[in-house]
């Protein structure tokens, strides 16, 4: 049988209801923590004509926005706070945590429920929860045994992978959220760089000493760990990023400054885009498909990014401290 | 003293008294007497003068007697003498011989004086002529010189002189001369003879000199004077020796010089040390502008009193501190001391000389002071510049700079301090640098340098002052016009861009020019649609951007080294200017054209963009979708979406038309587009009503959704969703 769909819109039937929809709005790319001015700032615009907009959140020594883009995790005075409705008016947060120290990384999972946070200083990890609800903040477990110094960090779910260096080398770990005691997933020479794939199940992580690509497929169960691109592929990773649609895999190397792009459906290289910078990383940008590639100096350097949505390509983002006024 | 001779002879003696009278008549005797080449004939009665050569030294007188009478029987009878016993007489015939005429017969008389008063005798000599006794008488008469000796020295009184006594001539000081007259004085009866006078002894000299063998008669005097020209103060000896007939007498001769001698002595810091004349009177070291002193006892060490006609100084830097009046006499043993002081108003060695009398003394003395030397280089030629003198710049384009190099030399002996170094009054066209800390110490023989540039920044003359320390010297430069900035050009072309690039600009001129610039890049952008876009701006932030040349190239260099930076075109139609400004790096001269060559990029306004469209919700009745565009004239009229049925179904309207101009009017009026130019994201939600078939909702019957964006210019292309 066949059933005719009467498509209906409210725009055309609803005029007030129409126009209360409707209303268009301004494009925000993403958020940025911008350590220079200590503020969340907003992206305004789109890749190519997009600019640094004002502070949202200022007088923060570190802060991670969430991949949704409405919820921030910052530290002010020491103290661990929880930013809801960032991109309002009137954003509103919420103590999570006193005395929560030096906090040198904050990574958010994919769906903003949780985030992972690090202190070199204390040498923990801390996991943060029920961030789109009731928020808590887990015991610290100490990282020393895992290594000196983190050098990548990625959150599953609830799930933390964690690169640490240590004195033979590196190595990724699990650590559950469960209280277990981290797993060793493989050891590397450098681990320098760590993506999530789509589905949240899979990760792959460069290695800076070989130039190697591991995919570590199923890393909470009985992972396996293969290489997706072999020694050499990329110098000096400093980071990786997958698109929008899941479909490719960007690396980042500094010595080589370029972009490389890995198609995850063949494995094989897809090609590479060069830069007149030596990017530092690859940090998703809350909410969009681009990722930050290097920390702006204001009036010499902007914000470069990577736009990993539908036409890839590198851009920059002016940022300075009069955001589109005169300088 | 007289005695009477009884001699055979005496008859004789009587005959020839007698004869006298009769030789008075008609004497037959001829009687001639010689002493010594003189032959004189006598008569009886006559006199013989015998004048001996000294007292003691005899003398002879012959007679020869000569009968010339008639009678054959003829002789002596007697002879007989009488009076003073330094007769005595030799030589005639007993009585008992016959004379025989005409046959002289001699006899010798001899005086021998034994006193120098004249004396007399008488000699008569008694002849028989056959008949009677005649006398011939002679009379003797003798004398004798007897010299005796005096002097006189020059100023003073005669003084009798003994054979072997001393003549002391007055002292006279040296290299003059003292005399004293001699004399010789014949007290005795009868003439004398001196026979030559000599002197001996160095600075002793005779004058008035008698010709040799000269006779003095009896009462009369010889006179000579002796010289004395002293050499030297002590005594000298000498004598004089006087040669008579019969003895060399001499004379001892003394004398002396006379001299006023002065030493000299130096006291100075408590020590006392002997100097002479032509030596260095050494003062201590003595900062400069204060004083030290030394002095110098003058002390009279001769025989004799001296005078110091005056004491000076004869040069700077000393002065007489103090001195006794002159002229001033000291006698011997007396001192007087005179004060020198020493005044350096510099630095070095100062010499002058003291004049003490007719001494002179070299005086040295080093004054202390830091001497300062100022200099310029300039083109690698050092001048020297004095106070208030004048430092000259090579003349320099306006743009460019040009440094002299001002050196501070200590040519002193102490460290010199440099507490300031500035110009005397804020100039915009000198500066300096290099400056040492201050305050600055420049040891001696040390140099401390820094630059003064000028940099003009207009045509013409310039002058300033520039202070080290207290003093000031002028600083003078000159300034040619600025070449003019080469041409520029840009490094793409003025025209349209499309919007959301971020094109990279470069500029570059088209020649070098020789002095460094700055420069800034200014970009403004010109709405059609009156709403600028603040996207639109360099990316390094902003709407300026700053540049720089390097002397003698042509690219612009931005920020990071770069030769380009880039902008960002927006969203919104306008025109993007840029224009440059130049200025030189040093003096900050604008070049920059009056009408600037600018680079306009144009974004036109255009048929609205579709950037991104996303679905945003979805359930089993409705979804809504986010829509990404632009449109650069910032309007929008309509937006379109056709809907695609999933396999199997069928959608009985597939097209949906929304008009949203005024929507988007409302929106782009809004001042809260104002900061996204035209971009801007819309959500729209369609509901579903109706059956389906194969699916389980009815969202599940759309396959995917296309949509346009459309205003008056034209339709977007379309973008389409997939919903599965």
């Amino acid at each position: 049988m066949k059933r005719t769909v009467f498509l209906v819109t409210f725009l055309s039937t609803l005029l007030p209801l129409v126009a209360q929809t409707l209303m268009p709005s301004g494009p925000v790319a993403g958020f940025v923590f911008d350590a220079e001015q200590r503020a969340i700032r907003p992206v305004l615009g789109v890749a190519g004509s997009a600019y640094a907009g004002g502070a949202l959140v200022g007088e923060v020594e570190q802060a991670a926005v969430s991949p949704s883009g409405k919820m921030a995790l910052v530290v002010r005075e020491g103290g661990l706070y929880l930013i809801r409705n960032l991109a309002q008016e009137a954003p509103e947060s919420e103590l999570l945590a006193e005395n929560a120290g030096t906090i040198d990384e904050i990574v958010w999972n994919a769906d903003s429920t949780a985030a992972v946070l690090y202190s070199s200083a204390a040498g923990t990890l801390r996991l943060a929860g029920g961030l789109d609800g009731t928020p808590n903040v887990g015991e610290a477990i100490d990282a020393t045994p895992l290594g000196v110094r983190l050098s990548a960090l990625a959150l599953a779910g609830t799930t933390t992978l964690a690169g640490f260096d240590d004195g033979e080398g590196s190595a990724l770990y699990l650590v559950p959220d469960t209280g277990e005691s981290p797993r060793l997933l493989v050891r590397l020479a450098m681990a320098r760089a760590l993506a999530l794939a789509g589905n949240g199940r899979d990760a792959f992580v460069a290695d800076g000493g070989s130039g190697e690509i591991l995919e570590i497929r199923n890393f909470a169960g009985e992972f396996e760990v293969l290489s997706f691109a072999g020694a050499g592929s990329v110098e000096s990773p400093v980071g990786l990023a997958i698109s929008r649609d899941g479909n490719t895999l960007y690396a980042a190397s500094a010595t080589t400054k370029e972009v490389l792009a890995f198609s995850l459906t063949s494995r094989e290289a897809a090609g590479r885009m060069p830069l007149d910078f030596e990017p530092s990383f690859l940090k998703p940008i809350a909410g969009g498909s681009l990722f930050v590639m290097n920390n702006a100096a204001r009036g010499s350097r902007p914000l470069l990014v990577l736009d990993a949505g539908h036409s890839p390509g590198v851009y920059f983002v002016p940022v300075s401290d009069n955001p589109g006024g005169e300088q | 003293m007289t005695r009477k001779h009884t001699h055979s002879l005496a008859s004789i003696l009587l005959l020839l008294g007698v004869a006298g009278l009769a030789f008075g008549q008609t004497s037959p005797w001829t009687i001639r007497v010689q002493q010594g080449q003189n032959i004189q004939d006598l008569s009886s009665g006559g006199t013989i003068n015998m004048n001996a050569g000294a007292v003691g030294l005899s003398t002879a007188a012959t007679l020869s007697f000569t009968y010339t009478g008639a009678s054959t029987t003829v002789n002596f009878v007697d002879v007989q003498y009488t009076g003073a016993l330094d007769f005595s007489y030799t030589g005639l015939p007993s009585p008992t011989t016959n004379i025989e005429p005409n046959t002289p017969i001699g006899m010798t008389i001899t005086f021998r004086p034994t006193t120098r008063d004249k004396v007399y005798g008488k000699l008569v000599v008694t002849y028989n002529e056959g008949k009677t006794n005649v006398p011939v008488t002679i009379n003797l008469a003798g004398t004798a010189p007897d010299f005796a000796f005096g002097y006189t020295p020059q100023g003073g009184n005669a003084t009798l002189l003994a054979p072997g006594g001393l003549i002391t001539l007055p002292a006279v000081a040296l290299d003059a001369t003292s005399s004293a007259s001699v004399s010789i004085i014949n007290r005795g009866s009868g003439t004398g003879m001196v026979n030559a006078i000599s002197a001996t002894g160095e600075g002793f000299q005779l004058t008035g000199l008698p010709l040799p063998a000269t006779s003095v008669e009896a009462g009369k005097e010889l006179k000579f004077t002796v010289l004395y020209t002293p050499k030297l103060v002590d005594a000298a000896m000498g004598a004089v020796a006087i040669e008579l007939v019969d003895r060399k007498l001499t004379f001892n001769l003394t004398g002396s010089g006379l001299l006023a001698a002065f030493a000299y002595e130096v006291v100075s810091g408590g020590a006392t040390s002997a100097i002479v004349p032509g030596q260095i009177i050494a003062f201590p070291d003595t900062n400069a502008n204060e004083s030290s002193s030394v002095t110098v006892r003058v002390r009279n060490t001769g025989n004799t009193p001296g005078t110091v006609s005056n004491i000076s100084i004869v040069g700077a830097g000393y002065q007489i501190a103090d001195s006794p009046i002159v002229p001033l006499t000291l006698k011997p043993g007396d001192s007087a001391v005179v004060a020198v002081a020493f005044n350096p108003t510099l630095s070095g060695t100062v010499t002058a000389k003291l004049r003490i009398g007719m001494d002179l003394f070299d005086l040295s003395g080093t004054g202390m002071a830091a001497a300062m030397k100022y200099y310029f280089e300039a083109a690698g030629i050092s001048s020297e510049v004095q106070n208030n003198g004048t430092v000259v710049f090579q003349p320099m384009q306006v743009g460019g700079s040009t440094s002299v190099r001002i050196l501070l030399t200590n040519t002193g002996n102490l460290p010199a301090s440099v507490g300031s170094i500035n110009l005397g009054s804020t100039s915009t066209v000198f500066t300096l640098s290099e400056l040492p800390a201050f305050p600055a110490t420049i040891d001696p023989a040390a140099t401390v340098s820094f630059l003064v540039t000028f940099k003009p920044v207009a045509a013409g003359a310039s002058t300033a002052q520039l202070r080290v320390n207290a003093l000031t010297f002028n600083l003078s430069a000159s300034a040619n016009p600025p070449a003019a900035l080469p041409d520029y050009r840009f490094g793409s072309s003025s025209g349209a861009v499309e919007p959301l690039q971020q094109p990279a600009v470069s500029l570059e001129l088209a020649s070098p020019y020789p002095f460094a610039l700055t420069g800034t890049l200014a970009l403004s952008f010109n709405s059609e649609v009156f709403v600028t876009d603040p996207a639109v701006q360099f990316a390094t932030g902003g709407k300026s951007v700053a540049f720089s040349i390097p002397a003698g190239q042509t690219k612009a260099v931005f920020q990071n080294n770069d030769k380009q930076v880039r902008l960002q075109t927006g969203s919104v139609a306008g025109s993007i200017v840029l224009t440059p400004s130049f200025v030189t790096v040093d003096g900050g001269v604008n070049l920059t054209p009056t009408n600037p060559q600018t680079l306009v990029l144009s974004v036109a306004q255009s048929a609205p963009r579709l950037m991104n469209v996303v679905i945003s919700s979805k359930t089993g009745t409705a979804i809504t979708l986010q829509i990404t565009g632009y449109a650069t004239g910032r309007a929008l009229t309509q937006m379109d979406f056709t809907f695609t049925p999933t396999g199997g179904e069928n959608v009985s309207t597939s097209k949906v038309s929304v008009p949203v101009e005024s929507s988007f009017v409302a929106w782009y009026q809004g001042s809260a587009s104002q900061s996204y130019g035209s971009l801007f994201t819309a959500t729209i939600t369609f509901s579903f009503s109706g059956d389906v078939t194969n699916v389980t909702n009815l969202t599940e019957t759309i396959q995917s959704v296309s949509t346009t964006l459309t205003n008056k210019l034209g339709t977007s292309p379309a973008v389409s969703v997939n919903l599965k």
